[in-house]
């Protein structure tokens, strides 16, 4: 399916951590396939940067400062989205606190550094459900998306924390799949393997790894952010994805495929 | 009851601690550790904890430690006592989960202190005892690691989303602890354990029974049990015929969800 389908016509969306990478990805992808985004950043200009290139192809958006560990703001995020665009049918949450990408000894972990990516991944859901629970019953196809990742599944040597908010992200999804079913509205988590600058910056530093983790892959590559991954969520948002709800979505170009 | 022969293979008379939380969860956990071999401390928390039961089909071979999970330092200082006894532990058990997270609660009326002060503290508490473990575990050798869990977590269940995340979190910290502590001789595991009356705070929650058409009990007739199914499981890994696993999930639901 190409995202260039105006499938997602009409339709309002709200994606945390647009400011870059994957997130903007799936933005310019939502708004290639017909519909309004807003841009919830952290910091404003990244935001305003992720809104230059969608107003560039004639989409619609509204850029918001939000903090998602803080309530409030999720709250306003939410808020103003439904204002300007009179509703909101899907919601992704997509924010991953900085220190995410850090190497972590599980012995070694903090309150501090579990608070400071629990605050983002797992604070930053709830509000957001809670936020985006009423205009999601209004709309007649509400979509919850959460970012995952295949860490969550198989968890890391790498960074103990961030597999264990993400496999915690896959618990809050089948949980919220059920309690929102009633209410027509589906949620599901995407577990993305994709190419962004972090990504980039590391691999540079350490070609023989990214030569070694290329072959894992049965695609031969990691994913594009606008068009593998965000192409899946414009899926998962199209009425006919409708019926799929409480998955956890590998969108990893075949990468892990122990489930 | 009557108590069944110690299992022999090789976790004879090891030490083993079980960390728990709930309705007599460590002494069923205690007693049926001890049956397999094990010298058990049951470093428990809340009302009752380091209380024994009543039972004492191998309660001797039991000592309790009443217990605070509430940071780092009080985890590892009942670790500390507990070993001061009876030295390191070969096996460590987590079945550990604050109360309020059983209590059903529709999502968008949450609080912001009840859900950081169940979600986050109780994520949290595993991974304290995974610290705790490892720090005696890495001096002494080695040893095996099992969290517990309600199966229902695999699943899903609507107004549990604090649970189901702390759950799935778990499991996940658990591999995360298999893939780094592996080199030290350290393995990790986690059981889902079928609800039936290990979760007495579950039993009127409308919980998804299973896939398959028709109503419970599972393929296997009976819930399995904290005392003999989960002590036998764990026996099993921390034996010699476990060596060769970690990072497991293992479902003790007998039979319904049948995972992929």
């Amino acid at each position: 399916m190409s995202a260039s389908v105006h499938t997602l016509a009409g339709k309002t969306a709200l994606i945390t951590g647009a400011g870059g990478g994957i997130g903007r990805g799936i933005a310019l992808a939502l708004v290639s396939a017909g519909a309004n985004v807003t841009v919830a950043v952290r910091r404003r200009a990244t935001g305003e940067e992720t809104a230059a290139l969608i107003r560039a192809e004639g989409g619609r958006v509204l850029v918001v400062e939000a903090d998602v560990a803080k309530q409030a703001d999720v709250q306003n995020a939410v808020a103003r989205t439904a204002a300007e665009f009179s509703g909101l049918d899907i919601v992704i949450h997509n924010a991953n606190a900085g220190d995410s990408a850090h190497p972590a000894a599980l012995e070694e972990v903090t309150d501090e550094s579990w608070h400071s990516q629990a605050r983002v991944t797992w604070d930053g859901a709830l509000w957001l459900a809670q936020a985006a629970f009423a205009p999601l019953k209004r709309s007649s196809a509400g979509r919850f998306i959460l970012l995952g990742s295949a860490f969550g599944l198989h968890g890391a040597g790498f960074n103990p924390v961030y597999a264990a908010l993400k496999g915690g992200i896959k618990g809050f999804t089948k949980s919220l799949a059920r309690e929102w079913g009633p209410f027509g509205i589906t949620v599901n988590a995407i577990q993305p393997a994709a190419a962004t600058e972090p990504t980039e910056v590391f691999f540079n530093q350490y070609p023989e790894v990214r030569a070694a983790f290329m072959r894992n892959f049965p695609l031969g590559r990691m994913g594009r952010p606008r068009e593998d991954i965000g192409g899946a969520v414009v899926a998962i948002c199209s009425d006919e994805f409708g019926f799929i709800t409480a998955q956890s979505i590998q969108v990893d170009g075949g990468l892990y495929t122990a489930v | 009851m009557s108590a069944a022969k110690p299992d022999p293979q090789a976790h004879d008379g090891n030490v083993a601690f079980v960390v728990a939380s709930g309705t007599n969860v460590g002494s069923r956990l205690g007693r049926g550790l001890a049956r397999a071999g094990s010298r058990v401390a049951v470093l428990e928390e809340g009302p009752g904890g380091g209380a024994d039961d009543g039972a004492d089909d191998g309660a001797d071979a039991i000592d309790r430690y009443p217990a605070s999970l509430a940071s780092r330092a009080q985890v590892l200082h009942a670790f500390d006592a507990a070993a001061a006894d009876l030295g390191s532990p070969q096996l460590v058990m987590v079945s550990a989960l604050p109360s309020s997270l059983f209590v059903p609660t529709d999502s968008d009326g949450l609080t912001a202190n009840e859900w950081t002060s169940t979600v986050h503290d109780a994520a949290k508490i595993t991974l304290y005892c995974l610290q705790a473990a490892h720090s005696h575990m890495v001096k002494s050798g080695g040893g095996t690691i099992v969290c517990v869990g309600p199966s229902f977590a695999l699943v899903g269940a609507a107004r549990l989303l604090g649970l189901s995340t702390v759950l799935e979190a778990q499991r996940v910290l658990v591999k995360s602890a298999a893939r780094q502590w592996g080199r030290h001789g350290i393995r990790a595991h986690w059981i889902a354990l079928g609800v039936g009356e290990n979760y007495p705070a579950l039993q009127e929650v409308p919980l998804p029974n299973g896939p398959e058409l028709g109503p419970p009990p599972p393929p296997l007739g009976r819930v399995p049990n904290f005392e003999q199914d989960v002590a036998g499981i764990v026996a099993f890994l921390a034996g010699s015929a476990g060596r060769g696993l970690t990072g497991t999930s293992l479902v003790a639901d007998g039979g319904d969800w049948m995972v992929p």
